[in-house]
Order: structure tokens, then sequence, then C-alpha cells
């Protein structure tokens, strides 16, 4: 799993490569763009394009039938009936290439997460790292902290009631920045300065096998008396577009859709 | 060319040099870009002190190229009052803003005069929940043409940073963020919150914040409730609230706080970044953005966190604070989250004891750090026009530390020595953003840096009510309710007038106010005793006098006037001022007592007491300006075809 999680990094990372010195915009913008063309490709491939042809042509039929019999409402009911059968079939039809593009969906989301729903941590400002042990805290003076690119702040923290320990880092010298905690060594916030690199928001010493789907959390080895898991309290991110303020979520529905509902018409693919 | 010919050129040579040069001395030379400082509270006096102690070079080098004036400020000498003043060139009679607060003449309730909340009209009502089908608005209530609408007109770029008295902008074509007047997200003008299991902490006074109980689980656990705005989407409108866990570990006397999936570690002594809090008015669909900072006062052996007022987050404004409407947001995205409230430096946890001296001036010195982070980004993006940057923090924090400069004031010896130097670090630090846009001037700039009212100490209270009681001019009813606001103890029906707000005394006039009992006929001699009486009043204590004038409305300013207005402005003597429970109509005892608030510096006093000062690159032509003069002076330094008519143009030769 952890190949493949190092693939699929490696992957969009090299996608997104060619935007690295730009602002992080432009290349969640081309992502954006490639996956509803992309969907729409999928989408023509797997779909019944026929079926979806007919079904069409009967249902725009069923809506005419409702507009034409309006004063009789048998006859409107009746139409009415069939639109919701015709629409149920559209839905089945449409099940085929959503289960197709479920998984590469799951997975782009985490990875465009991982990258642009926070800058990372800034220089000056302290980011509170919060790291679960698995059993009792070892006394907070026994915890051993070591960082590099970053700054531990002191004191440690414990609360013993949740198994944790928490500390704070600042940013001092910029990426790449790891910090080490009895033993367990896990990359911090931005490993990279290019934009739309990933952002590590924790790390995992027994990662779920959903690790795939969470490019965020550094998957670590654990060391037995370490910690099994942490994470970092990063501020969040938004995009300025059109003098509005979006989220990276909004941003990749709107131009994917918009791109995939482009292609879509350009090709003659029906949806 | 011959001998006539000459001797004719020679003749009218001179006199048409004469004309061009008297055409040039009546029109001021025209500037690219012009830029006012607005220092909330600089004071002719102690300017003038340090600067000659040598801690305000750069002030003294800019008044030595221009000039220093002492400007005359409105009646009263209020910051609301004077800053609409400056905005529309005209006084309260036509801004409409008397004091900080006015009172609806029917039912005498006070209400902040700069601003109302106007509910939608129209509400469709599904079983709990409340859907606005129009919106609710928030209305200026400051009234009047800013002066910046002429220059924005004719082309001229204006950003108004900070500017007092106008929330919600009125912006006419300007870049604007509100200052002065700005609410907290509650819609006050500051709540602050102090989280302790503290019994001796805890009280029921609610004024400036409120105290919450909390408690600890034996595991180091506090669950703390944080209570946002009130929720207009639901009936009955219950307040919106976040829980937040907060974390102890006494040993190492720090503490993580646990907010909507963020944690924030502090140490005892330590503020916080600011936390982005987010209220759901409905879950996923409607909710509404505040920013907090956290102090970690004490941790063992009780805890004390406070947690500043929720602020409006500029990155994503619930109500309407800037013009155009991403203007906040581009600024925090510049310079980062910066407090949005009109009041930021939080006076009244120190006026309550929530925050000590040290406490307070690290909170004002935060606010300050941010507003110069703001302000070096607007110069460095400023090319041209009219940019106007305001201070809050001189205002603020002598009102609070006037007792470290006055050994009149009965607080002065109980002073932590170590903050005895903080109003003159604040005059230093202002002298630094003075050097800094000085620094931004080229050929084409003129640099004005105006306050709006001085300061002078605040040792004695004077209880209006109180007096005017004991004159015969209101009636107590109820003695054992003297101590309560709202004229709770009053008899209207014996009641001639009623003081309300800072300055503003009111007749209880029939057919205005609710049970008037004082006939129109006989307002105008009573008005007359009445200022006689207040005007011979004296101090117990030390034979002074405490009025210095008391002004009838009418005869101070033109023109009708609006029921709300005061029907006498009370101008208190130096040292003096009406007491806080004046202000919310309660009847003290004593006419006369100590102030004992660190709240010792004021402002709301006889306007001849504190008159306000302006320096410029640029000498004025006249001895004695207003504060109404300084939109036409501003406008009047552009080439421009047309502008503001109030006032005068205090460079310009013609008008003076």
């Amino acid at each position: 799993m952890r190949h493949i999680s190092f693939l699929l990094n490696g992957f969009f990372d090299m996608i997104l490569y060619p935007f690295g010195w730009l602002p992080p915009i432009w290349g969640l913008l081309f992502i954006s763009v490639a996956s509803g063309l992309g969907m729409i490709f999928v989408f023509r491939a797997v779909s019944d394009q026929e079926g979806i042809a007919r079904l069409r042509r009967r249902m725009g039929g069923e809506i005419l039938g409702i507009l034409l019999h309006v004063s009789s409402p048998i006859t409107v009911l009746r139409f009415a009936g069939r639109l919701i059968r015709s629409n149920t079939s559209y839905l089945v039809l449409l099940l085929k290439p959503l289960l197709v593009m479920a998984v590469p969906f799951m997975i782009l989301w985490g990875q465009l997460d991982a990258r642009f729903s926070s800058s990372g941590a800034q220089e000056g400002f302290q980011v509170t790292v919060t790291v679960q042990y698995a059993e009792e805290v070892p006394p907070a003076d026994s915890i051993e902290i070591t960082a590099e690119g970053v700054l531990v702040v002191p004191p440690l923290m414990v609360v013993d009631t949740l198994e944790q320990a928490s500390f704070r880092l600042e940013e001092r010298n910029g990426p790449p920045a790891c910090i080490t905690v009895d033993g367990v060594r896990a990359g911090f916030a931005g490993t990279d300065t290019r934009s739309g690199s990933i952002v590590l928001r924790g790390f995992d010493a027994d990662p779920s096998p959903l690790v795939l789907l969470t490019p965020m959390v550094h998957v670590v080895e654990g060391s037995g008396e370490g910690p099994v898991s942490g994470w970092y309290s990063l501020p969040g991110k938004d995009f300025g577009i059109f003098g509005m303020h979006w989220s990276w979520e909004a941003v990749f529905l709107v131009f994917s859709m918009v791109a995939a509902l482009a292609g879509a018409r350009i090709m003659k693919i029906r949806v | 060319m011959n001998r006539r010919d000459f001797l004719r050129m020679a003749a009218v040579t001179p006199a048409a040099l004469l004309a061009l040069n008297t055409g040039c001395a009546s029109r001021t030379r025209p500037v690219r870009r012009v830029i006012v400082l607005g220092i909330d509270g600089m004071d002719h006096f102690l300017l003038r002190s340090f600067m000659n102690e040598g801690v305000m070079p750069n002030t003294y080098r800019l008044v030595s190229r221009g000039g220093l004036s002492r400007m005359r400020t409105s009646n009263p000498p209020q910051s609301p009052v004077a800053w609409s003043s400056f905005i529309t060139g005209s006084g309260p009679e036509v801004h409409g803003i008397f004091d900080f607060v006015h009172r609806d003449p029917e039912t005498r309730v006070p209400y902040l005069s700069t601003s109302r909340v106007v509910e939608p009209e129209k509400v469709l009502s599904i079983g709990d929940l409340r859907l606005p089908l129009t919106g609710a608005k928030v209305e200026l209530l400051r009234k009047g043409v800013p002066f910046w609408k002429k220059l924005t007109d004719q082309g001229v770029p204006v950003s108004m940073i900070k500017l007092p008295v106008d929330f919600p902008p009125d912006p006419c074509g300007a870049r604007v963020l509100s200052g002065l007047g700005t609410p907290d997200l509650r819609g006050s003008q500051g709540s602050f919150t102090l989280f302790t299991d503290d019994a001796r902490s805890i009280t029921d006074d609610t004024s400036g914040g409120v105290v919450v109980p909390v408690r600890d689980y034996g595991d180091g656990r506090y669950n703390c409730t944080i209570r946002g705005p009130r929720n207009t989407m639901r009936a009955e409108s219950p307040y919106m609230e976040i829980p937040a866990e907060v974390w102890v570990d006494r040993v190492a006397d720090a503490a993580r706080i646990d907010i909507q999936g963020s944690s924030t570690m502090l140490s005892a002594g330590e503020w916080s970044r600011w936390v982005e809090l987010r209220f759901e008015a409905i879950p996923h669909l409607s909710s509404v953005s505040g920013i907090v900072r956290f102090y970690v006062k004490e941790i063992s052996p009780r805890l004390k966190l406070y947690m500043t007022p929720i602020n409006i987050d500029p990155m994503d404004p619930a109500l309407p604070i800037c013009s155009p409407s991403g203007l906040s947001s581009d600024l925090a995205r510049e310079v980062g989250r910066y407090f949005t409230q009109g009041f930021p430096e939080d006076t009244k946890a120190l006026s309550r004891g929530i925050l000590d001296d040290e406490e307070y001036l690290q909170q004002a010195w935060i606010v300050l750090q941010e507003r110069l982070a703001l302000f070096e980004h607007e110069l460095g993006r400023f090319r041209e026009g009219l940019l106007f940057f305001y201070f809050s923090s001189l205002d603020l924090n002598i009102h609070m530390f006037y007792r470290s400069i006055d050994p009149a004031s009965p607080l002065h010896d109980s002073t932590d020595p170590r903050f005895k130097g903080s109003v003159r670090e604040l005059y230093a630090t202002i002298d630094g953003v003075i050097g800094r846009a000085m620094e931004a001037m080229d050929g084409n700039t003129e640099l004005l840096v105006m306050s709006d009212h001085g300061f002078a100490p605040f040792n004695r209270s004077f209880n209006l009510n109180t007096w005017l009681a004991e004159e015969g001019y209101a009636s107590v009813s109820s003695p054992q309710s003297r101590g309560r606001d709202m004229f709770e103890a009053l008899d209207w029906s014996g009641t001639a007038a009623y003081g309300l707000g800072l300055n503003s005394l009111y007749l209880n006039l029939s057919g205005r106010e609710q049970g008037g009992a004082v006939p129109p006929d006989q307002a105008p001699a009573l008005l007359e005793r009445l200022k006689a009486d207040l005007e011979s009043v004296t101090d117990p204590a030390s034979g002074r006098r405490v009025i210095a004038n008391a002004y009838i409305t009418s005869e101070v300013f033109p023109g009708p006037l609006p029921p709300y207005a005061p029907d006498m402005i009370v101008g208190y003597d130096r040292g003096f001022r009406a007491s806080w429970e004046t202000t919310l109509g309660s009847f003290p005892d004593e006419v006369v007592t100590d102030n004992l608030d660190p709240w010792s510096g004021t402002h709301c006093i006889d306007p001849s007491v504190v008159p306000c000062v302006l320096l410029s690159s640029r000498k004025p032509v006249i001895d004695d300006p207003d504060i109404r003069d300084m939109g036409r002076s501003i406008a009047g330094l552009f080439d421009l075809r047309e502008t503001p008519e109030a006032g005068i143009d205090m460079f310009a030769e013609g008008e003076a």
C-alpha cells in the first residue's frame, strides 16, 4: 500500500510540477479542468450512450405530454409517473460510470485536499502539535523531541486522560522540516517549497487501508514506545477568484463541472 | 521694440507677474497625494511637551516644515461627534450625532448613536425556523455627505482605512474600512469573556463582558461554552454557541484549547494568535464567522482564561465592515487577521480588573502592531489621491493611563511605576508612524496629522442626576432604587430634567417624552435657569468649578434639531466629567466623588479645554482652524474644479 501511495503522490507531483512556481490556484485550476475532461471521457467510454439518448428522448416526450395535457389531470399524472420511472432508469444507467469513477475520484479528492486545503506553517507562527500514545504517556521530561527546519517551542504538556502530549512548532528555515518524537520521525507541514505540493497535517504509525485517500497523513514507522499518531493544527486556505474567496472544493467542483459540460458539448457526449 | 513699447512692457510685466504671483498665492499648489493620519486623542499640550523633550523628532521635523495648530473640536468633544464633523464638514445639527448614545424620546431607552440593525420585514416561519424573506440590514445613522465624495466624483482615488463613525461604510466611491463604531460579532461595542473556576472572580456584573464559571472534572479538562451572536433564524433568537475543551497541565503550566477540530496551546501568560470560530445558524447551510484571541492569565491553582470580544472575521465578514466588500479579506491576506471592532483595546477588562495594567498593555500592543502592519501595507500601495489612516491606540490607552502622568489622580500613587512611561512610549510610537509617512512623501505629497480632541484628567466624577434631584429638577420616588440604572428611582411626573450619556441633558418635555412634565412654553426659561445653576456648581472638596459651560443646544446649533437631540450639552471643567452612573441614569448618594476607575483621562468635557491638533507639511494660513474645515482643506490641496462647500480651506490665502 505504501508503494502505491508513493506512486500516486509522485504521479500528482509530476502533473503539478509545471505549475510549482506559479500561485497554487493555477495548479488547482489545471487539475480541475483536466479532471472534468477526464471524467467525461470515462463517462463516454463506460456509459450506455444509446440508452441515455433513448431515455432522454423518452423523457422529453413525457415532459411535452405533461405540457400538452395540462388541462387533463389524469393524463398529467400518468405522464408524471412515466417521467419518474424514466428518471429512475436514467439513474441506473449512471450507476456504472459512477462506480467506475468512484475510487479514482476519492483518490483525487484526497490528493487535492492534501495539497490545497492548507497553506502550511508560516514563518513566525506557532503550530500546535498533538501526539497520541497507544497506552500511558511517558513523563514529560522523558519525552524526546527533536526537530529539523522547525523550532520546538517549550513547554511540552501532557494530557493523561487522552494519552496525548502537545507541544508547539515554529517555522524557521522553511521546508523540508521534520520532527522526531520518542524515536518516531515524521514530516511536518510542507516538505516542498513548490505550490501544489503535499502539506502534511499529521502522521500515523498504524494507518488504515484507506491510507491512499489521506496523503496528508505521513505514514511512519512505529517505535514501540513512541506515539502512534499525531496531528498539526494548521491554518486553512482559500483562493481569490472573481473577487470572491473560494475553498479548494468549490474551485474544483465548479471548474471540473464546467469543463465536463463543455467537453460533453464539444464531443457530443450524452450525459 | 521702440522706447515707448519698452516702457509699456516694463510697466506691465511687474504687474502681470504680481497678478500671477497673487494668483499662485491664493491658489495653493495642487498635489498628487495627500496622507492624513487620524490620531484619536492626540493632545496639544502633551504633544508639545514630548516634542520639547525630544521624544518626537519626526513630528518636530514636520512642524518645522509646515505647522502645528490648535484646532477647534466639536461640541461635545466626543469622538463620534468630532469624526462625524470631520467627515461631513458640519456640526451635529447636520450629521445628527450628538453623543455616544442617544435616547428614544418616548421610552427614554438609550441606543448607540452611530448605527442600528434593521430587522427583516418579512420572515417565513417553519416550525422553529425563521427564514428572512427580505434582508436584515445595518443602517448608518450619521447623516450628511462625506467630503471625499467631491474627490471621487472628480476621479481622485480615496482610501479611508479604519474610518471612525462609518459603520456600515458610506463609501461614496472610496475604499473604506470601518473603524470606531464597528461592533463585535455579538453586536456590542466589545464584550470579553473570562472562563474561570475561581469563585472570587465570578460576579453578576456584565458591563463590558462576562465571567463564565467552569469546573475541572478532575482530569485537567474544562468544558467551556463560547457564546456567540443570537440566532435570528430560530424562534426566540437563542444564542449560538460553540463548545470548547480546555485541557490544562499544571506541571507544565500550559493549556490546550480545542475548538472545532483545531488546537491552540498556550503557556500561562501567553496570548494566542487569532482563532477562528464558526457559529452555525442552520447546520451546513448558514453560519457566521468570528475570531478571538485567548490569553491564559492563570492555570494554577485556578484556571483564568480570558477571551477577547468575538471580532467580525475580516476574511469572511458577517456584517458590512468595508467597501468594496472584498477589502477586509484582501487586507487580512496581506497582513494577517486583525481586530475589526471599533474599540479594540479592552479597556473594560482593565476597569473590571479582569486584566491588569501589564496584560492590558500587552493586548493594546497587539492592537497597535496590527494597525502598524495595516498602515505599512496601505502606505506601500498608495500611489495617488487621498489616504486617510486612523489610529485608536493613543485615545484608549491615555483614557486608561492618564493616572500615570497626573499626580493629582487618586490612582496615581497606586499605578505600577513600570508603566508610568507608557503615555510617552505611545507618543514615541506615533512619532515613528509620522516618520514613516514622511519617508513616503515626495514633492507632490502633503501630510496632515490630526486628532479629534485633546485630553484632560478625569479625577472627579459628577453625578448629574443626583445633582438634579438635590436641586429639585428631578424627583426620586424610590430611594432604595437610586443605584439602579435607567431611572428606576425616578418619579417622572415630578421630574423636569434628566442626564443620559456623557454630556447630554434632556428636559422631560411633555408631548415629546412619555409622561413629560415640562410644558414646551416653559422650556426656554427652565433651560436658562438650569444653565445658570449648573455653571455655578462647585466641588465641595476643593471649591473648584465643576462645569465650565452649559450649552443650550438650540442656541449653539442653528436650525431645527431632531427630537433625539439633547436640550443641553454639559461642558465639564478640567478634572471633572459625568460619572459612569450618570451615563446610565442612576442616582448615587453623593454629587461629586473621586474617580477610582483606571479610566482616568477624558475628553468628554468642555470643548475649549480639549482642542484637537493639526500638524501639516503645509502651513495653514488661518490661526484657528476648526475640525469642520478639514474636508474642504484636504480637497483644496488637489487641483479640482469643485471642492466641498462646508468649512474653510485653511491652506488657501483667499479664504483666510
